[in-house]
């Protein structure tokens, strides 16, 4: 940075330039980059001559140019317009512009030029301007920053607005590039945006407004005006919380009146009424009050000083891993807080350490606390910054740079107000430079006392370069004068420190009245100190120690003899206090031993205070050493000495003593004197020296101005030229452009794809429609062709385009595009008009629709062609005259006749005249005669070797356009086979037809496709109805498996399936058949369908099944009767009864069981008559006639009752011819029955009656036989039976219900 | 042979033939159980089945032209148990009775002890 340029708007230079400033002009700097020549000239378009004001203009000029502005602004205003001259002195109502090469500042009221110290492309010479005015001008200067690019500018106005001067910036909408006024805009700098031409009206009443009209004097305004800053200052603190109570009332003061002005208003009366009711005022007065302006490295020597005495020697004394606190306090936005990091981590890295940093910064305003948080500055703000440290700290982005992490964090933002709220502590360092000069002077001593409170013991304070650290020098060892940079020392003292109280708290009474005495009489006071402060107080001389400013740091023992405060102030200071006689030698003796010496002693005699004596003393002063003094205090002991102690009153002639000591005095002043004198030679020496060469470096400026003026007069003349040749040059660019549009409308009227590469196949030119065919845009001239993907398929493309080139050819190609367009694509060589090769012109025609009409031709012939060669049947093209044109090779193939032989000869020469045939030549020539087509003409045909051949023939003439000979196809089907195919399927449908059985054929759909007249009868469908029906129909519902899946089968080499199966016919009823399908392959045994015989079998399938339930039956029968007879055998050996008794016995029940199976076998087991029944089973026991007497009704019996009825009988005959009638000859038995009762519930009454035999008597024991009639009988009939035992023989009753 | 406590079981028959139904009768009679009922017709066992005192019965498959299993089915709601007898031995049984103790006609006394056997109910 530069250290000219870069000072703060201190008080001292602020009050200075104001000072002058009263009598000086206003200046208005003016700042404009690109569109700044329009922006200029609508300003002073407006701008009365008159104003009073001088305009400096600063814009961006080609360094090695001479500039025209000058002249070109001086078209737009009366005021005299000049470039700059280096110190040239501003003048009123004038417009300074800027000299190329050149950066302007402004220092008391003189204009400077300088050679610029950065690089051409990164200066700013507005910034550079505005610093300089706002340095020179203090708060009047006037910054106007119009149309630019960048941000040139916005980094200088941060000084003018610390200043408190006036910004004004075009509004961007009117801007022609608005980068600079927008950078300002957002920086927010601006008090004003407007038009150029707006300017001026607000600057005329800003010039007569009271802030600029009454200069700050300080006590210039009128007296009234105190009250009502305290109104607007309460009403601050009421509405927003700050309170700037303790800042300067002057500084605070002008600030309102600028905003007064500002805003127009004729006393503060109207802006306190503003503030109240306009809330958006109140902000914009507090932002205007805290103004602050910093920025990285400000004043880098004090920090370099910083660096070198404070943090290099803390970094090498700590070691790796401390911690290092530091506070930077206002810091604004944070550039000061990065700073000191920067120095920090930069001295970390050399050491090769790593600390734990915290960098507290604080401030009052929350808005720059963002922005110092974000860490992103504008480029203008790190230009001061060498290259090394931009790259470490900063990360570049776009226009601007953001702090880099790793610094980010070394640094703690925080909100604080410095004079309300509690301070920071244990510190090493705090820096907080320019804030306090915006402060009243208690409040500044009450913020150092805060600082050396908050820093530990040998922590550091760096103030701005004007501040001090005043009253409490004392706790305070300078290490750099010049940068303000101090040590603290001393133990922390509580009694300068003015807490400040936490918001909202009451202050606690204040009890800090700490007795330094209180150390004596403390308890834990070591017995060896007690002992040494006594000796002290007994014995040691009065003395006081100094500090190395010579301020008095501690009293010891009774002083008042030497020393004094004078009037006025209190004071430390040593000389100041001596008696009268004293301080001389004191002064002299302090000297000596801080040059160097270790001990001085001297005597003095001085006048006592008290009376007229004359006090003796010897002044000892003795350097401290040592860490725990603080370097550079001295100890000045005084002991009373015997030789001065006189009474002047006693010894008045003793005038000889008092010379001496006058003469001892007066050799003192005379040293110093000589010492002083020494001093100012030397400076007197160095000022020349440096007048010499002012002196010189002025004659060479003037010559180096004298060259300049030289080529400027050149560059004049040259300019002229210029000016002739442009105009020319300008007249060809129009007919160029002329010819150049003929062209392009020639070229995108043709809506041919046109592209003209260079030499080295980069693209020249492009016809609107080559974007269909490579993806260009405008912006691809100039890069090379082969970059570009082709939407079209083209291999030989690039390799065509070389040969072009090399071989000067023009070459045509057909290109197909990816979505199928057909491009011709032809490609020269590009001539130019001498004839020299310069490229290559490519032009695509779209070929799409030729091409697609050519293709369709082609295929059809293709087409054609292959149906002539692949189809079965002979084909003969012949002429007119009946010549073969050409035969196919199933011609060739059935006729054994190559085409070449055939080609030409008539076809009745065919084959020895084998074609020579009278139908075939009448067909021939009746159809070249009328043209009409024949087909299927029939025609047998013997060839040479085979058999006749039976042939169909098929004429037509193909009559051919623009009157060429007409052609006469021939084609003909050879149907010899398909004619005796046809005889032998007749036989077989006679066969089918004349079938009983059901004969269809399907196909592979399972649809009928025949059916015969056996399938009518059978299912009852008639052809008609079954033909192209799904064999489905037929399914019947009941049937389990629909059919067979022939054709699987059938394809698995199945000939042939059997199978029985229910069918549905057309009535409804279903019907059993046996079925044999077969597959139906053609000639070269593919499958196409099945043919299916049915047999009707409805009537084997009744039988099968009737057979199947009488063997069921006879099962039934056969066991059932085995269990009969089981039964018998088991109840007739039952008891005692001997073996040959029961196998006779047995027999003949058997016998009786035969006889009635018999009975009902003949009847087909249907039941019997009774009379049968009993019949049948006494005809063993009739042996003479009329042994049996039978009568009876018919009466019907069903088989079990039958059998019954049968074994019963045989029983009462078994018995009977053991003991009853049949035992005799003449017994006789007569059975007799009838049916009597209501015909509704008819009964039947049997009656079995012996007689004629031997007396009957009741038997002993009843058999088998008894219970077989009376229980066996009576339980089959559901009736009863009785047996009774008459003498007369035995009578049976039984009386069952009918039927029986 | 079964171990368990003899009991005296009411048994009924149904039976269309007579005489095999007095056969069997005697066979249980032999076993020590009391015929109860002889049924020579569906209607009749069907009436006995539903109201009779009975333990067992054995049912003679083909009655007269009809079947036993609607006695059998009413039987075995009762929980009473019951044997078919059938020329046509298992075979013969329709669904929902082919779990049915089946002896095949003819049989023996034997076969009809080991049959009561197994399925008699354990009353004691």
């Amino acid at each position: 940075m530069n250290e000219s340029l870069g000072q703060p708007p201190d008080v001292a230079a602020l009050s200075a330039a104001s000072a002058k400033g009263a009598a000086r002009c206003l200046v208005v700097g003016m700042g404009a980059s690109a569109g700044g020549i329009e922006a200029f000239s609508r300003f002073f378009d407006a701008m009365p001559p008159d104003s009073g004001a001088a305009f400096i203009v600063v814009l961006h000029l080609d360094p090695t140019r001479e500039s025209q502005m000058a002249k070109v602004l001086a078209v737009h205003t009366k005021m005299p317009v000049v470039q700059v001259v280096d110190q040239m002195p501003i003048l009123p109502n004038q417009v300074y512009v800027i000299a190329p090469d050149r950066d302007l500042t402004v220092r008391d009221g003189v204009l400077h030029l300088v050679k610029p110290a950065e690089k051409r492309g990164h200066r700013h010479p507005v910034d550079v301007l505005f610093r300089s005015l706002a340095a020179d001008q203090g708060e009047r200067v006037i910054a106007v920053v119009l149309s630019g690019t960048g941000s040139n500018g916005t980094d200088g106005l941060k000084e003018v607005r610390a200043a408190g001067g006036l910004i004004l910036v075009q509004d961007p909408a009117t801007a022609k590039f608005d980068g600079m006024p927008r950078s300002v805009i957002a920086a927010g700098f601006a008090d004003h945006i407007l038009a150029p031409e707006a300017m001026a009206g607000v600057l005329g009443r800003y010039f007569a407004g009271e802030y600029i009209a009454e200069p700050q004097g300080g006590e210039a305004t009128e007296a009234g005006a105190q009250p009502l800053i305290d109104q607007i200052l309460t009403m601050l603190r009421t509405r927003t919380g700050h309170n700037f109570g303790s800042y300067r009332r002057t500084t605070l003061q002008r600030r309102i009146q600028r905003r007064l002005s500002l805003r127009n208003m004729p006393s503060l009366e109207a802006y306190l009424a503003e503030l109240t009711t306009n809330p958006e005022e109140a902000p914009v007065l507090i932002k205007d009050l805290l103004i602050n302006v910093t920025s990285f490295f400000r004043d880098a020597e004090a920090w370099s000083t910083l660096c070198d005495q404070v943090i290099a020697p803390m970094v090498a004394a700590r070691p790796t891993g401390a911690t290092i606190r530091a506070w930077v306090p206002a810091c604004s936005t944070g550039e000061e807080a990065y700073t000191l990091a920067m120095l920090i981590a930069e001295q970390a890295t050399l050491a090769g350490k790593a600390f734990d940093v915290k960098i507290f910064a604080t401030d009052a305003r929350e808005d720059n606390l963002h922005i110092a948080r974000d860490g992103i500055y504008p480029a203008a703000a790190i230009t001061g910054l060498d290259a090394a440290r931009q790259r470490r700290f900063f990360e570049p982005s776009e226009a601007t740079y953001k702090i880099r992490k790793d610094l980010r964090n070394m640094v703690i933002f925080a909100q604080q107000n410095l004079l309300h709220d509690p301070p920071f502590s244990h510190l090493d360092l705090v820096t907080c430079r320019n804030v306090l000069i915006y402060l009243e002077p208690d409040a500044q001593q009450s913020i150092i006392a805060l600082f050396h409170f908050a820093l530990e013991q040998g922590g550091a304070l760096m103030l701005g370069n004007t501040e001090t650290v005043g009253r409490h020098a004392a706790v305070f060892a300078p290490l750099s004068k010049k940068w303000r940079i101090y040590r603290r020392l001393g133990p922390t003292r509580l009694d300068i420190v003015n807490f400040p109280v936490m918001r909202g708290v009451t202050p606690p009474p204040k009890t800090l009245t700490v007795a330094v005495d209180a150390g004596l009489t403390a308890p834990d006071m070591p017995a060896a100190d007690m002992a040494r402060r006594a000796l002290l107080d007994r014995f040691a001389p009065a003395a006081v120690m100094i500090d190395a400013q010579a301020g008095v740091v501690y009293f010891h023992g009774s002083t008042s003899a030497y020393l004094e405060q004078p009037t006025g102030e209190p004071s430390r200071d040593l000389f100041a206090m001596a008696r009268p006689g004293l301080g001389v030698k004191l002064r002299h003796a302090v000297q000596k031993v801080q040059s160097g010496a270790g001990e001085v002693t001297f005597d003095a005699v001085f006048a006592h205070p008290d009376g007229p004596r004359t006090v003796g003393v010897v002044v000892t002063a003795v350097a401290l050493l040592g860490a725990e003094t603080g370097s550079g205090n001295l100890l000045i002991s005084f002991i009373p000495s015997v030789r001065g102690a006189q009474k002047k009153a006693v010894n008045p002639p003793d005038v000889a003593l008092h010379e001496a000591v006058l003469r001892d005095e007066l050799a003192g002043v005379r040293s110093e004197l000589q010492n002083t004198i020494a001093h100012l030679e030397t400076a007197n020496e160095e000022l020349k020296a440096a007048n010499e060469e002012a002196t010189s470096m002025n004659e060479e400026l003037q010559s180096t101005n004298e060259e300049l003026e030289t080529s400027k007069e050149e560059m004049q003349s040259f300019n002229e030229e210029l000016h002739t040749v442009n105009m020319q040059l300008q007249s060809n660019v129009r007919d160029l452009e002329d010819s150049t549009n003929d062209l392009n409308n020639l070229l995108e009227g043709t809506e041919t794809a046109t592209l003209f590469i260079d030499t080295k196949l980069c693209i020249k030119w492009f016809s609107p429609d080559t974007k269909d065919l490579f993806d260009l845009m405008p912006a691809d001239i100039g890069r090379p062709l082969q970059h570009f993907a082709m939407k079209f398929d083209d291999a030989d493309f690039l390799t065509d385009v070389a040969r072009v080139l090399h071989k000067l050819l023009v070459l045509e190609t057909e290109v197909a595009t990816t979505d199928g367009r057909w491009y011709l694509r032809r490609m020269l060589p590009y001539r130019t008009l001498d004839n020299r090769i310069a490229g290559v012109v490519i032009s695509f025609f779209d070929v799409t629709d030729s091409k697609a009409a050519r293709d369709v031709s082609t295929e059809a012939r293709i087409f054609a062609q292959a149906i002539v060669e692949t189809i079965r049947q002979p084909l003969v093209v012949m002429d007119d005259a009946l010549r073969i044109v050409s035969i196919n090779p199933a011609f060739e193939a059935l006729f054994g006749i190559a085409e070449a032989q055939a080609i030409g000869q008539s076809v009745f020469d065919l084959s020895q005249g084998e074609w020579n045939s009278s139908d075939l030549r009448v067909l021939l020539e009746t159809l070249i005669e009328d043209a009409r087509p024949f087909s299927n003409a029939h025609l047998e045909h013997g060839l040479p070797g085979l058999l006749q051949r039976q042939l169909l023939m098929n004429g037509r003439k193909l009559m051919r356009e623009g009157g060429r000979q007409s052609l006469i196809l021939l084609a003909i089907e050879d149907v010899t086979d398909q004619r005796r195919g046809q005889a032998a399927a007749g036989k077989l449908a006679a066969i089918v037809g004349s079938s009983r059985d059901a004969i269809f054929s399907i196909d592979l759909q399972g649809n009928i496709t025949s059916w015969n007249a056996g399938a009518q009868t059978i299912f009852g469908f008639s052809e008609a109805e079954m033909l192209g029906q799904p064999v489905a129909l037929m399914h019947d519902p009941n049937s389990p498996d629909p059919s067979p899946d022939w054709f699987a089968q059938f394809r698995n080499g199945q000939e042939t399936l059997h199978y029985e199966q229910s069918r549905m016919c057309k009535d409804g009823t279903s019907v059993w058949v046996s079925v044999t399908d077969s597959p139906l392959r053609d000639a070269a045994g593919g499958l196409f369908g099945a043919s299916s015989i049915a047999r009707d079998i409805t009537e084997r399938r009744r039988i099968e099944q009737h057979r199947d339930i009488l063997v069921g039956e006879l099962n039934h029968r056969v066991k059932n009767t085995l269990a009969i007879v089981h039964a018998i055998a088991s109840q007739t050996m039952r008891g005692d009864i001997a073996l040959p008794d029961a196998r006779s016995a047995f027999n003949s029940r058997l016998m009786a069981l035969a006889r009635a199976h018999d009975l009902l076998i003949e009847k087909n087991w249907s039941g019997t008559d009774l009379a049968n029944v009993i019949n049948s089973t006494i005809e063993p026991h009739k042996d003479r006639e009329n042994r049996f007497s039978v009568r009876g009704p018919f009466v019907e019996l069903i088989p079990s009752v039958a059998m019954t009825f049968s074994l019963a009988i045989h029983e009462l005959c078994t018995n009977a011819a053991k003991y009853g009638a049949l035992s005799v000859p003449d017994g006789q038995i007569d059975i007799a029955w009838v049916v009597l009762g209501p015909p509704k519930a008819p009964r039947l009454h049997w009656t079995w009656t012996e007689s004629g035999g031997p007396p009957v008597t009741v038997p002993l024991k009843f058999g088998f036989g008894t219970s077989l009639i009376e229980h066996a009988l009576a339980m089959e009939l559901f009736g009863t039976v009785k047996v009774s035992y008459y003498t007369t023989g035995v009578v049976c009753v039984l009386d069952a219900p009918v039927p029986l | 042979m079964d171990a368990r406590p003899h009991v005296r079981l009411k048994v009924m028959i149904v039976e269309d033939e007579v005489i095999i139904a007095m056969d069997v009768a005697d066979m249980i009679a032999g076993l020590g159980h009391e015929v109860v009922k002889i049924a020579n017709r569906v209607d009749l066992g069907v009436e006995f089945a539903t109201s009779g005192a009975l333990d067992l019965a054995i049912l003679d498959m083909n009655v007269r032209g009809g079947t036993s299993f609607p006695i059998a089915a009413i039987l075995r709601d009762r929980g009473i148990p019951f044997i078919f007898a059938s020329g046509y031995g298992p075979r013969g049984l329709i669904d929902g009775f082919r779990d049915s103790h089946v002896l095949t006609k003819p049989y023996s006394a034997e076969a009809l002890t080991q049959m009561v056997a197994l399925v008699r109910p354990d009353t004691a």
